[in-house]
């Protein structure tokens, strides 16, 4: 197990930035998830990790050992790539083995054979493949390819171990088995763990730490719940749930009381502590946190909308919506599948004080903390 | 009551009853046959072409093999095996296939060892900015005629003025007799060979190369295994079927070697095929017979014996390959 540093990472290709002065720690042990949309620098990053790019400008320390410049088979990681990379004209046991041979010394070798062929069968039962030991990549279902490579990963006990967006390549079904099986195998093997993945689902379920990627930097780093339950920025909050965070810009300057805008009616109580004064903000709403109320009432936060497409996903609803006003702003709502709305409907969804996040619009971060309760109008 | 229906199967609707069945099969029919027109109509001009200048000239060759035939006598007499006698009679007949055997045995290795060598330093250059420039470069020769470059590695070898003794002798070996020995004839028409056909097998194994996932080589780094293991345990059996394809095609193209030898070792050194018949191969011999000596029948023959050894070595390549060669 290792510690892993990054300081001030940068990777450039040219002129052109894809990781962009990276800073994080990763305790011994973690399991980190790098979490980001396609090209935002997180599997740059971690092959960065791994020594197969060079670092363009910074510092990666293992345990306060300088890495920059140290080659691949020198830094003890294992890796497993998307499409696992597993040498297709070797058997199971032989992609096993042939790192531990390629490491192995000049002594006796016949004890050595032994030895080798002992870690494989141990790190084949622990991912319940000691039975297609003899099989060839081709002749696997796609979870034991999937268990192969984390075998071919694991078997030389690295002391950090690297996964590029392993579960990509299986079906759903297949996807969610395995997500147990890596949240299993790090609890009995707790090395330290990058993660890198675009699935959400993954990210939140896997991560001890999960850090949130775009454009080349970190929007984000936190455990998973508050990261979710507080984004960041505007980007995090989108990104981040199934649908993403619902988010209107209200226009500035805004003071007083109360806010309303295309639709949206915040009240004072909305506002709470959290704006100061007068610049234009982006509120955010997760649709799992509107609730369809009647008109009318004094409610923290107000949406009024026309439904436009109603989704049934068995367990719930998903409710498109128009909201009233200008532009094209739309919604969407997670409720229960009894809500029984229909397309052309005209309703309010509402959201507690809490549940309404504020973010600058200018540079999309978290609005926290910063009251000014002189604000009495919402300019659209 | 309800009642409930048996769907028909996805992806298969039934006829409105009462349609006409025969209507709803003639439409693809008619259709199957104006694609097979249309196919046909394509692959003619080139079935026209191979028709006429290889399966007819083969089959005649096969014909005339059993006959007593000339190109300016218009009187075939049939002699069955006589020619096949006459041929398996003739000693320089099992020397022309010695030295072809010699030639193709040294020219395989060095061929796929040099151009994958160089396709291995090209692949390298591939990231540099030149890496075009060089993979011209070495592709350049295989597109010059074989002839105008035999004639200027005539040059090369002079004993006198030529640059391959220069070199010898400005590293202080001695000169060589080259095309006018025996013993050197045959390497000096190698080494053009070599030099002619390398960027051809070079740009194979560049195309091989690439088709070696990145990743491998990079779980391989990962896995701790130095160059020379990745190269061995991980590259090379990948391209097993791109080693194969060039020794395929170097065995064909070594075993037909003609104009190389006919240009290299005609004229001031005693006629082609020479000295002393030392650099006469099967297929120099074929066109000697032929033209030379007007035994078209027998030049026929070799023609026929020389396909099938070819054939009865590409059969072995085949079956060693199946053993050895992994396909992904």
């Amino acid at each position: 197990m290792a510690r892993v540093e990054l300081h001030d990472i940068v990777k450039a290709y040219g002129n052109q930035r894809v990781v962009d002065g990276i800073d994080l720690v990763i305790e011994e042990g973690r399991f980190v998830v790098l979490l980001g949309p396609s090209g935002c620098g997180k599997t740059t990053t971690l092959r960065m990790i791994a020594g197969l790019e060079q670092v363009t400008a910074g510092e990666m320390y293992f345990d306060g050992r300088l890495m920059n410049h140290e080659p691949p088979e020198r830094r003890g990681v294992g890796m497993v790539f998307q499409n696992y990379a597993l040498y297709p004209h070797m058997t199971v046991a032989d992609n096993l083995s042939f790192g531990l041979e390629s490491q192995r010394g000049r002594g006796s070798r016949r004890k050595a054979r032994a030895q080798v062929r002992a870690r494989v069968l141990e790190i084949a039962r622990l991912l319940e493949i000691d039975h297609v030991l003899d099989h060839r990549p081709k002749e696997l279902s796609g979870g034991q390819r999937q268990r192969a490579a984390l075998g071919r990963a694991l078997v030389r006990d690295p002391d950090v171990f690297l996964l590029d967006e392993p579960l990509s390549n299986l079906d759903a079904n297949l996807r969610e088995k395995m997500r147990m099986e890596l949240s299993r195998l790090h609890d009995e093997l707790p090395v330290t763990t990058v993660y890198v993945t675009h699935d959400q689902g993954e990210a939140l379920t896997l991560a001890d730490q999960l850090v949130v990627m775009h454009e080349g930097k970190i929007c984000q780093a936190g455990q998973p719940g508050d990261v979710y339950a507080k984004p960041g920025t505007a980007f995090v909050a989108g990104f981040l749930g199934s649908p993403g965070m619902n988010l209107w810009e209200l226009r500035g300057p805004l003071w007083g009381e109360a806010a309303a805008a295309g639709g949206v009616h915040l009240s004072g109580e909305a506002w709470g502590d959290h704006v100061g004064g007068g610049a234009s903000v982006v509120v955010g709403i997760r649709p799992e946190h509107l609730k369809l109320l009647p008109e009318g009432g004094p409610w923290p936060a107000r949406v009024e909308c026309r439904v436009d497409v109603v989704e049934n996903l068995g367990s719930h609803v998903l409710v498109h919506a128009k909201l009233h006003g200008a532009g094209q702003r739309s919604l969407v709502a997670k409720l229960e599948t009894s809500a029984g709305l229909r397309r052309g409907d005209r309703v309010a969804f509402s959201a507690h004080a809490e549940h309404v996040h504020l973010f600058d619009a200018r540079t999309g971060a978290r609005i926290t903390e910063r009251v000014a309760r002189d604000r009495t109008s919402v300019d659209v | 009551m309800t009642t409930i229906e048996q769907a028909p199967p996805i992806g298969r609707s039934l006829p409105p009853s009462g349609a006409p069945r025969v209507a709803g099969v003639a439409r693809p029919a008619l259709r199957r046959a104006k694609d097979h027109l249309v196919a046909y109509g394509l692959l003619f001009p080139a079935m026209a072409v191979f028709t006429v200048f290889f399966f007819i000239p083969a089959a005649y060759l096969v014909y005339i093999s059993f006959f007593h035939w000339g190109v300016l006598s218009s009187a075939t007499q049939f002699v069955g095996l006589e020619n096949f006698r006459r041929l398996f009679a003739q000693p320089l007949f099992f020397r022309s296939i010695a030295t072809s055997g010699y030639y193709t045995l040294v020219m395989i290795p060095a061929t796929v060892l040099l151009s994958l060598g160089v396709a291995l330093v090209l692949r390298e250059a591939v990231t540099a900015r030149r890496g075009g420039v060089w993979r011209a470069a070495v592709f350049l020769p295989h597109v010059t005629p074989v002839v105008a470059t035999s004639i200027i590695w005539v040059w090369i070898f002079n004993p006198q003025f030529g640059l391959a003794n220069f070199v010898l002798k400005s590293v202080g070996l001695p000169a060589l007799g080259w095309l006018s020995t025996t013993q050197w004839a045959l390497p000096a028409v190698m080494i053009d060979s070599l030099w002619h056909s390398l960027g051809l097998y070079v740009i194979i194994f560049l195309a091989g190369l690439a088709n070696v996932p990145r990743e491998l080589v990079e779980v391989a780094r990962l896995d701790g295994a130095k160059r020379g293991r990745i190269f061995r345990r991980v590259i090379w059996p990948l391209l097993s079927p791109t080693t194969f394809f060039v020794v395929i095609l170097a065995t064909v193209n070594s075993w037909q070697a003609f104009s190389q030898i006919y240009a290299m070792t005609g004229g001031p050194h005693g006629g082609a095929g020479g000295p002393a018949f030392s650099t006469t191969t099967d297929a120099l011999l074929v066109y000697q017979t032929a033209f030379t000596f007007d035994h078209f029948s027998l030049a026929s023959t070799m023609a026929l014996v020389l396909f099938a050894i070819i054939l009865l070595l590409t059969l072995v390549q085949k079956w060693i390959s199946n053993k050895v060669v992994f396909y992904r």
